[in-house]
């Protein structure tokens, strides 16, 4: 295979050759980002800033209502995507890549005004810094794919609901008042040329404004009809959104936080304002002026050739400038939620590893999931070898008693960390018991959990939050029985109180009922049986019939079953459930015979009458 | 989307839009600017799982931020979570941190 170490050479000499000539227009700029980011898909490259100019380019092509004309950069960018490369140099790839994209902007500004040319010139600047500048943050990542993921909706034909509007302007607004509230806290560099009192300014009058319209869009979305947006575009904005929240929530210094803020538009507050203000009202827009304002100002602050911009003030801050984080009873703080698994190689005698309040309590990703379970698998037979169990000493020969310590402590940490994460699950599933029961059902629920934790297997398909979710609701209804079937205290008089335990053999009544409970339980398993597999699969029906002792064997327990099968109870359950459905589907049953559904929230029972007299 | 009804996630999505506007006015500056960034993005997610909403829901949300989020998590927990896909059990879990980390903001 011929190896072409440099693919964007083409498009580099393009782009010059451009900036000599006649410039780029906008449409063709648009389309050239787009093929250049086209280029960076296939050659595997994940690039934020590439990313976002293809989808600003979508934006221009919308409002230019001139026609793509042939330009040799265009097919320069469109031949990068088809050079053969070499595998081993994906930055190099992608540096070229950044310069030839910022040649080509540079050489549409030359032909573009008013608001093309001040989004062209924001492209330009994140494209500079980009090559010159050290690797993004992930807050700077995170601000990067919010303004991709608004571009990506204003690049679509429909109109902008005022739903997306207001929620678009919601985060807009978070954002600039982070930034102002950063102001306050950083010690600007006395060599950037800009005025930190008219950046200040700037945002208050843009957040006073993203005001004004979300008020307005606010009103109209209480009267529109129908959310109207496209779901992938939202979605995509939603997921954003929150990797915006979870990067913000990071403990990055001020500086940090406002340089990336500032170098990335704010998070693109200009697009947002274009897509949210829409098509139709871009012109009678309050947010669009502020956000071109605001974005010239900041443009001084995004110059690195003095050092950073923004220094962390190392003295208190003063009563003028208060801190970012208010210390006042009604200032609420929220926990960091991105703290990193823990490793291998600690030191054991790091207690805050496996500390309980260093657990983080967030949503695992499957594999998260899958390399907690490794490490709590590697933790257990490390722990047994340490305890003297011949067969995981042999399994353990090469390691040390240090490394073993190690790998129990991280086993521990595992398991504490699976059952954090179904904290929340287990406190929003037990809301419906009652308050003074509630701390009871939590703490079974979370002992069932950690057994869970113990035996849950991901090679068996069920992600751990499905398998843990079944387990921790079984935990909280059983704790509920156990308060229900709380033996009588020995002090009450049953004569008195009208209750009597049934100690003798059943009566002729009773027995009746029994006997037609059981004839009509053979009638309805001879209807089961009866049913043709069209109408319900094979594998659901053996499971119902397991389960409930219908096969002429004891009934068996869903993690049973699933032993048997070497499946996971969760999968067990789930064609129970399935199985019972296909089952009511195919044999219409009486309303007497049908049973409340054990995963269904139970009816609340009457208060039982109060027998005192009243006065 | 969900396997919950469009108008249990319509109502839902009301009351994050109301917390949302809330806190764009003076009660929002009580709040710390985490939790109003998460507030945002919880509006978005719930605007997403939205389907086919029709603005027809004859409530009227609470007057203020934690009112709104405490009955969006109690409407969630009545959710059918063991059916519920991932985005939607994401949204439903962040509701619920959020939530539980406001009651303890309020406590401490």
């Amino acid at each position: 295979m011929s190896v072409t170490v440099s693919p964007f050479r083409g498009a580099i000499t393009a782009g010059i050759a451009s900036i000599n000539a006649r410039g780029l227009t906008p449409i063709q700029w648009a389309e050239a980002a787009a093929q250049c980011a086209q280029a960076f898909h296939i050659y595997g490259i994940g690039d934020p800033v590439v990313r976002s100019a293809a989808a600003l380019g979508g934006i221009i092509a919308l409002h230019s209502t001139a026609s793509t004309d042939p330009s040799s950069v265009i097919t320069a960018f469109k031949l990068c995507a088809s050079a053969p490369v070499d595998a081993e140099g994906p930055a190099s790839i992608q540096m070229e890549g950044r310069t030839a994209l910022r040649l080509a902007t540079h050489a549409a500004i030359l032909n573009s005004r008013g608001l093309s040319r001040t989004l062209l010139t924001t492209v330009e600047r994140e494209l500079t810094a980009a090559i010159a500048g050290p690797a993004p943050t992930s807050m700077e990542s995170a601000l990067e794919n919010w303004r991709t993921a608004t571009a990506l909706i204003g690049g679509s034909p429909l109109e902008t609901s005022p739903h997306l509007a207001v929620a678009i302007a919601s985060t807009q607004i978070e954002l600039l008042r982070r930034s102002r509230d950063l102001l306050s806290v950083v010690d600007i560099n006395p060599q950037i040329p800009g005025s930190p009192d008219r950046l200040r300014s700037s945002i208050e009058a843009n957040i006073q404004a993203w005001s004004k319209a979300a008020d307005r869009w606010y009103d109209m979305s209480l009267t529109t009809v129908a959310h109207d947006a496209a779901h992938t575009t939202t979605h995509r904005l939603a997921l954003a959104a929150t990797e915006l929240s979870t990067a913000l929530t990071d403990c990055l210094p001020p500086g940090r936080q406002l340089d990336a803020l500032v170098r990335t538009g704010f998070g693109g507050n200009l697009v947002a304002g274009i897509v949210a203000s829409g098509r139709a009202q871009l012109n009678h827009s309050v947010v669009v002026p502020t956000a071109c304002s605001l974005e010239m100002v900041a443009a001084h602050f995004t110059e690195h050739r003095y050092g950073p911009p923004f220094r962390d003030r190392t003295t208190s801050p003063s009563p003028d400038h208060p801190a970012l984080v208010d210390d006042s009873p009604t200032a609420i703080h929220i926990p960091s939620v991105t703290a990193t698994l823990p490793h291998h190689d600690k030191d054991p005698s790091d207690t805050a590893v496996t500390a309980p309040h260093a657990v983080p309590v967030r949503w695992l990703t499957r594999q998260e999931e899958n390399e907690l379970a490794q490490r709590r698998d590697a933790g257990t037979i490390a722990q047994a070898a340490l305890d003297g169990d011949p067969t995981a000493r042999n399994l353990a020969a090469n390691a040390t008693q240090t490394e073993l310590q190690a790998l129990a402590l991280a086993g521990r940490g595992a398991v504490a960390q699976l059952v954090a994460a179904m904290i929340p699950t287990m406190q929003s599933t037990n809301r419906w018991i009652a308050r003074d029961e509630r701390a009871d059902a939590l703490q079974s629920a979370a002992v069932d959990v950690a057994a869970a934790a113990g035996r849950w297997d991901p090679a068996k398909g069920a992600r751990w939050l499905s398998f843990a979710w079944s387990t921790s609701w079984w935990a909280s209804t059983d704790s509920r029985k156990a308060i229900d079937v709380r033996p009588i205290p020995l002090d009450v008089d049953l004569d008195r109180t009208g209750t009597r335990l049934q100690t003798e053999p059943p009566g002729p009544e009773q027995a009746l009922l029994e006997h037609l409970e059981a004839s009509e339980q053979r009638h309805l398993l001879h209807q089961i049986r009866a049913l043709q597999g069209d109408e319900i699969r094979s594998e659901l029906l053996t499971v119902v019939l397991e389960y409930h002792g219908l096969t002429g064997e004891a009934p068996k327990t869903f993690a049973e079953i699933a032993h048997e099968r070497d499946s996971s109870t969760s999968t067990i359950v789930r064609r129970y459930r399935e199985g019972i459905r296909a089952l009511r589907r195919a044999v219409p049953a009486s309303p007497t015979t049908s049973e409340p559904k054990p995963w269904r929230r139970p009816e609340h029972t009457p208060h039982r009458q109060d027998s005192t007299p009243r006065r | 989307m969900t396997s919950t009804s469009n108008a249990a996630v319509g109502q839902t999505y009301v009351l994050l839009r109301e917390a949302a506007k809330l806190m764009r006015g003076p009660a929002g500056d009580a709040l710390h600017s985490d939790v109003r960034i998460k507030i945002a993005a919880l509006q978005l997610l719930s605007l997403s799982l939205v389907g086919d909403f029709r603005n027809d829901c004859a409530f009227t949300p609470p007057a203020t931020v934690a009112a709104c989020l405490e009955l969006a998590e109690i409407q969630t927990s009545a959710w059918d979570l063991g059916e519920l896909p991932d985005a939607a059990m994401g949204f439903v879990l962040a509701l619920a941190e959020l939530n539980r980390a406001l009651s303890d903001g309020r406590r401490s």
